[in-house]
């Protein structure tokens, strides 16, 4: 009797377990079918951008018509973008791709630059012609490979999504038995065998090996800038904990520090050249709000002349996490100079200051001759669409993405209550930015 | 016995779903809390409160940013003026009058800084620090920053997908993505480095790539210059 109850309930328990067992099978199947789809199409989107991409540069290369060439510079620049997006939306790791990714990002960035030289009414020069000619030579050995794969894709041949995952992610790492992995790891060969490209662009090789215009005093050692910390802090040190050099876009040391009487610690930055303090943070959340903005202004004005910054404007403030962090930039005969840029953050429980930023201070701090503005600010403004409403004007000298200074006559003003900034270039009148404000309840752009 | 049994089931089961019931209703009032601005309250939202009362006139004195008697008069003839019970106090319907409608739905409760956090233009600062948190929250508050800038210079560079969001989803670029972790809600401090990291500070010394050295077994990813070590991690280029 108790032995046919003990039977029964195995045997229920059993197909229970066996019919879930099933079902999640089922699941299983349809979950990795999606993301095999989603993978595919990926693949498929990128093989169609590519295909476009190959084309219009194509033709733009034999295209004698200005408003051509931009029409098509301005669709690689787009399909390329595309193109990367999809790219890095495949399941292959980022060793495998990422030449082909630096690929597109650049011929993205190189059309749009090319398509500019064209609004602006110029043809390419002899050199920007050759690059776009081994652009479009790169481009059709990238659309060679992505076909040879996809031929593999239809066959069944290569599964982006497999069985065993762990599996999969060996596979990518030995990047040697998967068909499509192998594939990329030529295009990526080929892809960097390219010339570099100059021109004006973020991703432009001349940008990349850029120097810092500042940090040219002497070079110091671990054990001086030991000394610089101590003097920086002040009593504030218990001790400095270890240290560490770090080389990276510029070489620094880096300490950690034991603060008297408090359980947090802090961290601070010395420059090699020049021995600067670079930035430093202590770890501390405060926990509330106790005083306003503006006291914490004060707080970090004072501060900022305590160490010896002088000629500093304050241009923006932001509040998260109960602090402040307030931006100055640097101002030479009235021009503000958006890169020389310092940043301040300030506890808004007691004023404390917990944080500087002045590496972007000294890399680009330098002596700079500013040149005198060709238009007037009365020619400059009359540029300015009438819709907008001029609430402050002056002149700043702002960063270019490809780090380069433009001077420029800043207007804020607002249009249908919402807050713009424009920037007109002060030599040749046109528009060189337009930013748009948005106010977040916690950060406020003063000018 | 077995009767007994089932009614002590039942009254189990009658516990539990009270228990449940009363939990989501409760968590419900917590979030669905109001601001209130009076005294004692935030300087910033005070401060905005005395600027409108004084640019419509009912505000003399200095926006200090503290609720003391003389905004509390302010205001009680603001409500007097508007129909509102005059009581001092800052809620919805006299924050909505004064035209400050944004502060009513900030609940600056601990329990529910999700809210405060996500909001608007700060939702990549969140997607940031769900990542760091779920990568670093182990390590010195440096090295959060330091991951949090990391992501940011990969966005920068030309090698990478060029939003935070692209470069945090691409497959297989973080564990704590592909593990899931990334759905904890992340603590203060990443929530803050993440904000640090924005706002421009970067300890990695614009590092592309970081390992922990104990657990990388990626030779690849060993063999690239080192930068720095900050706790656990290595970063490089």
């Amino acid at each position: 009797m108790s032995k046919n109850v003990i039977i029964g309930v195995l045997v229920v328990a059993l197909a229970v377990a066996g019919f879930i067992g099933f079902q999640q099978n089922e699941d299983k199947t349809v979950y990795r079918t999606q993301l095999e789809n989603t993978y595919q199409y990926n693949f498929q989107a990128l093989l169609t951008t590519v295909k476009n991409i190959e084309t219009n540069m194509s033709k733009a290369m034999i295209s004698s018509s200005d408003s051509m060439s931009i029409e098509l510079l301005s669709d690689v620049w787009r399909q390329s973008d595309l193109a990367q997006n999809y790219l890095s939306r495949l399941p292959l790791g980022h060793r495998v791709l990422k030449d082909t990714e630096t690929f597109l990002n650049k011929l993205s960035n190189f059309s749009y630059a090319m398509a500019k030289i064209n609004m602006n009414g110029k043809k390419l020069n002899d050199d920007q012609q050759a690059d776009l000619e081994r652009l479009k030579n790169s481009s059709t050995y990238l659309l060679q490979q992505l076909n040879t794969m996809n031929e593999q894709i239809q066959q069944g041949e290569v599964k982006f999504s497999s069985d065993d995952i762990n599996q999969a992610r060996e596979q990518l790492d030995e990047a040697s038995d998967n068909l499509v992995t192998k594939g990329f790891t030529a295009v990526d060969k080929e892809m960097v065998d390219y010339p570099k490209l100059i021109y004006d662009g973020p991703f432009s090789d001349h940008i990349e090996d850029i120097k810092p215009k500042g940090l040219k005093g002497d070079k110091v050692t671990k054990e001086d800038g030991e000394e610089k910390v101590k003097e920086f802090m002040g009593d504030e040190i218990e001790s400095i904990e270890s240290s560490e050099k770090s080389e990276g876009v510029i070489t620094t040391f880096m300490y950690n520090l034991n603060l008297k009487d408090k359980e947090e610690n802090g961290y601070i930055e010395i420059s090699e050249n020049g021995g600067n303090v670079l930035k430093f943070m202590k770890n501390r959340l405060p926990d509330e709000q106790k005083i306003s903005m503006e006291e914490a202004q004060k707080k970090a004005d004072d501060y900022l002349k305590e160490i010896g910054y002088v000629d500093m404007v304050n241009t923006y403030h932001e509040k998260y996490s109960n602090t402040g962090v307030f931006n100055y930039a640097y101002s030479q005969d009235d021009v503000v100079v958006y890169a020389d840029l310092i940043k301040i953050q300030i506890a808004l429980d007691d004023g404390e200051v917990l944080g500087l930023e002045a590496q972007g201070f000294h890399m680009a701090h330098h002596n700079r001759k500013i040149e005198e503005a060709e238009i007037t600010l009365e020619d400059a403004k009359e540029n300015l669409s009438t819709r907008l409403e001029v609430t402050s004007e002056r002149l700043a000298l702002i960063p270019t993405e490809f780090e380069t200074e433009v001077l420029c006559y800043e207007f804020k003003g607002t249009y249908k209550n919402e807050m713009y900034i424009i920037y007109v270039n002060a030599k040749t009148g046109k528009e060189q930015q337009i930013l748009k404000i948005i106010e977040g309840d916690e950060s406020v752009l003063t000018l | 016995m077995i009767i007994k049994n089932k009614k002590r089931y039942i009254l189990f089961l009658t516990i539990m779903f009270v228990m449940i019931m009363f939990l989501t209703t409760f968590e419900n009032a917590v979030f669905a809390q109001e601001r209130v601005i009076y005294y004692g309250s935030d300087p910033d939202a005070v401060g905005k409160v005395q600027r409108n009362l004084k640019d419509w006139g009912y505000y003399d004195y200095n926006i200090d940013g503290h609720f003391g008697w003389r905004t509390e008069e302010a205001v009680k003839s603001f409500q007097r003026k508007h129909g509102l019970t005059p009581d001092g106090v800052c809620g919805s319907k006299t924050l909505e009058a004064l035209g400050l409608s944004n502060l009513i739905s900030s609940p600056a409760k601990k329990t529910t800084n999700r809210t405060q956090t996500a909001g608007g233009t700060r939702s990549e600062a969140y997607l940031l620090a769900q990542c760091i948190n779920g990568e670093a929250r182990g390590e010195p508050y440096e090295g959060q920053v330091a991951v949090a800038a990391v992501i940011l210079n990969r966005v920068k560079n030309a090698s990478f997908p060029n939003s935070i969001s692209g470069v945090i989803y691409q497959p297989g670029a973080f564990d704590a993505v592909s593990d899931g972790q990334i759905y904890l809600e992340p603590r203060q401090s990443s929530i803050k480095a993440a904000n640090d990291a924005m706002a421009g500070w970067d300890p990695s010394g614009g590092a592309i790539y970081y390992y922990n050295p104990v657990t990388s077994t990626n030779q690849w990813i060993l063999s690239r210059p080192i930068i720095n070590r900050i706790g656990k991690h290595v970063f490089c280029k």
